[in-house]
């Protein structure tokens, strides 16, 4: 435990930095370096932003796509597009899902945020490369998410907040002493003295509001 | 005892250090939260201490946090800070004269000596091992959370950086009070099925999460002041939804009261800037200076009344009074289902001092006021788990105590590419770290290693996300994710030999992003 002292963190003893040495260094390696800053490679990051969205990340590597070209040997058009497919769990098969549906991509990377009707619904995405109408050639897969439930709260006690006790009338703007805490503990003491902490069998149990709101008197503040 | 209120004040600030640069507005956010909330709360234990209150907080420090309290270089810029306030504060008192800002003006300055006297003297410029001794006396339990404050729902697509972002978090916390903690924030309540397990197999035992989280658990925990214990093994506590509204909304909250201090009205946007240019901060115009004489008055209106710190403290006391009352009516709703009902209220621990003002004196009060209450008390998480050993087994939904309880304000169309980056960020990291496992890794190899994992750590951090949505510090936050990507990135490249090794360049590193000294080099090693 290094408690008392702080921590010289940082290099080893025997260099130090001058704040502009240090700039122009931090500088340059901060300097953006041409291409990718991580090596790419081909994916699907699927993420459920909430009950009714999903972000959906894509990338596909030049080698990739024309390798999935020359598998496509049908003359026509061919697009890249998201298959969503909706699924009965985790670990469902692609054939099972309830339903699906696609939106095109363009460019070999790409985010898009789709909305879906139903929370609680299992979610996979699925890179494909479509051939005319009909054929589809998967390329890359998705983890499976769970939007989360968009049910309304089942919650016992109503989570609304009660008003505010009344706010004593205002007072003409005047000269105030600067913060007195003795006298502030004095304050406090003779509200609770005035004004005894009531018993959970004083109140009752079909008390809805606050013992002290209720008993707190409107225009005592300026007294 | 009919029910406990558990406060938990969670106090985060990102890595803001910045030895490049002279007075840059970032390192402000820290000084501004010392002087306003650290070290106002540290007098307020230390006066609940001396009048023997039983009151009983949770303070969670995230690591970041921790690493700029603790740093010498930032310490002395503090000590710097306040002493060209104290300067500015001689101006004001004598420019303020004859006006009824004048004993705001002063009331301010005693507020500052004795901020800086506390600094300096008392706490001898260390305010961690000062809230470590709270802790001792038994008012304070105290916890941590993820290393950088990484939204970890959204790092769980790659398990390895959830492990590290917790792991390091713990770790930081243990080197430097020698204990383990023994409650952990998950950042923003963030929670997901991945992550409670993550955390469980990490050693965390309770977490808070959003109301929601357990309004929808599998099957839904209908009683708000209830735990549930997750099918991983953690104790799940619910955010108590009305506490937190009451003091935390800024529409119908308590800090919204027309008598309180306006925090938005300081003399750094109102006065000429010929009067406190030497006061901003370096290459930035207009920013507050601490000195704010008005109160809210009206929140519609731009005319603002001078401030009355008696009748807000008065204002404070009586919310106080109210905030007691109606968790004392809550509680009677559930008198019968729960044996020991506990409301879990936490808060952003910078809420209490610099948005709201009067918040520390609030919190003392209503400490003051449960203390004497024969039904009420209030509960560290430690206690509020020793209460609910037998909480029902649930799963609680994925949720967020962000804007509609899901992951929308970190994870939309402005940071869409972030969270992807992120990911490959640390997969490299991992095949990198790997490559190093397998061969003797000399010295400077494992410090790379260690800064690299830094790197990695400050650029998951939610701020980031967080001040783009808010449209707060916009390009600064971009600017700092991508540096630390790009920064790890030269570092990978040293480490496998895709270009020479650089000492001077890694030392630089070193100096700036200086956080967590004892990190482990293979924290993002798959194998290890």
């Amino acid at each position: 435990m290094s408690v008392g002292g702080g921590t010289e963190s940082g290099p080893p003893p025997g260099r130090r930095f001058s704040p502009d040495d240090l700039r122009d260094l931090l500088s340059e390696l901060d300097a953006q370096a041409s291409g990718p800053l991580f090596p790419p490679r081909a994916e699907v990051q699927l993420q459920a932003v909430s009950a009714y969205r999903l972000a959906v990340f894509w990338r596909i590597t030049a080698a990739l796509y024309s390798e999935a070209e020359a598998q496509c040997n049908t003359p026509g058009v061919k697009a890249l597009c998201l298959r969503f497919l909706q699924l009965p769990d985790a670990a469902a098969p692609d054939e099972t899902a309830a339903y699906w549906f696609d939106v095109d991509v363009h460019g070999f990377s790409g985010h898009r945020f789709v909305d879906v009707a139903e929370g609680d619904r299992w979610y996979r995405v699925l890179l494909v490369m479509k051939e005319g109408r009909e054929k589809a050639l998967p390329l890359v897969r998705s983890g499976t998410v769970r939007t989360p439930s968009g049910a309304p709260p089942i919650d016992a006690r109503p989570t609304t907040v009660p008003d505010l006790p009344a706010r004593p009338p205002d007072e003409a703007p005047r000269f105030e002493p600067a913060l007195d805490e003795e006298a502030l503990d004095r304050m406090i003491r003779d509200e609770m003295r005035a004004r005894p902490t009531p018993s959970i069998a004083d109140i009752g149990a079909s008390h809805s509001g606050s013992a002290y709101a209720a008993s707190s008197p409107a225009g005592t503040e300026g007294a | 005892m009919t029910g406990a209120v558990a406060f938990v004040l969670h106090a985060h600030l990102p890595y803001v250090r910045h030895p490049e640069r002279d007075d840059p507005m970032e390192e402000r956010w820290l000084f501004e939260a010392l002087t306003d909330t650290y070290l106002p709360l540290l007098f307020m234990i230390e006066r609940l201490k001396h009048r023997r209150i039983d009151a009983r907080l949770t303070l969670s420090i995230s690591p970041t946090l921790m690493a700029m309290l603790d740093d010498e270089y930032l310490r002395e810029r503090y000590v710097r800070f306040m002493e060209r306030l104290l300067d500015l504060g001689d101006r004001e008192t004598a420019r303020t004269n004859g006006t009824p800002d004048r004993p705001l003006a002063q009331r301010h300055v005693r507020h500052l000596r004795r901020c800086l006297s506390a600094y300096e003297k008392a706490f001898q410029r260390d305010v961690v091992s000062a809230f470590a001794d709270a802790a001792k006396a038994g008012l304070l339990e105290l916890g941590t959370t993820a290393a950088t404050h990484g939204l970890l729902p959204l790092l769980a697509a790659e398990p390895l950086a959830v492990h590290a972002q917790i792991r390091a978090g713990l770790q930081a916390f243990e080197d430097r009070l020698g204990f383990k903690p023994s409650f952990f924030w998950l950042p923003e309540c963030g929670y997901s099925q991945a992550v409670g397990r993550i955390a469980a197999a990490e050693g965390v035992q309770s977490v808070v999460l959003e109301t929601t989280g357990l309004q929808r658990a599998r099957p839904p925990q209908q009683n708000p002041f209830e735990p549930v214990h997750t099918p991983a093994g953690l104790l799940a506590f619910g955010r108590d939804a009305a506490a937190s509204a009451q003091v935390w909304s800024a529409e119908i909250g308590y800090p919204s009261d027309p008598e309180y201090r306006e925090y938005h009205r300081d003399i750094g946007w109102a006065l000429p800037l010929g009067l406190i240019r030497p006061f901003l901060p370096e290459g930035h115009g207009r920013a507050p200076l601490g000195f704010k004489y008005n109160r809210i008055t009206d929140r519609t209106s731009g005319d603002k009344a001078v401030y009355r710190p008696y009748r807000a403290a008065r204002t404070a006391c009586r919310h106080a009074a109210h905030f007691v009352g109606e968790r004392r009516a809550a509680f009677l709703q559930t008198a019968q289902a729960v044996v020991t009902p506990v409301c879990v209220a936490p808060f952003d621990a910078e809420l209490f001092g610099h948005w709201w003002h009067e918040g520390p004196l609030w919190l003392e009060r209503t400490c003051r006021l449960l203390d004497v209450d024969p039904d009420l008390r209030t509960v560290t998480m430690s206690e509020a788990a020793d209460l609910h050993t037998h909480a029902p087994e649930s799963e609680p939904e994925d949720s967020t105590w962000g804007a509609h309880g899901d992951l929308s304000v970190w994870m939309n169309a402005d940071t869409a590419a972030h969270a992807a980056e992120t990911r490959a960020a640390c997969r490299h990291l991992a095949a990198v770290s790997n490559l190093c496992a397998h061969r003797p890794c000399d010295t400077r190899t494992r410090r790379a290693l260690q800064q690299a994992a830094r790197e990695l750590l400050l650029a998951q951090s939610s701020d980031w996300a967080f001040m783009v949505h808010a449209g707060r510090a916009v390009d600064y936050a971009e600017q700092r994710r991508s540096s630390h990507l790009r920064r790890l990135r030269r570092l990978t490249a040293m480490i496998a030999g895709e270009q020479p090794f650089d000492d001077r360049r890694l030392e630089a590193l070193e100096t700036a992003d200086a956080c967590f000294p004892n990190i482990d080099a293979f924290l993002f090693c798959p194998e290890r």
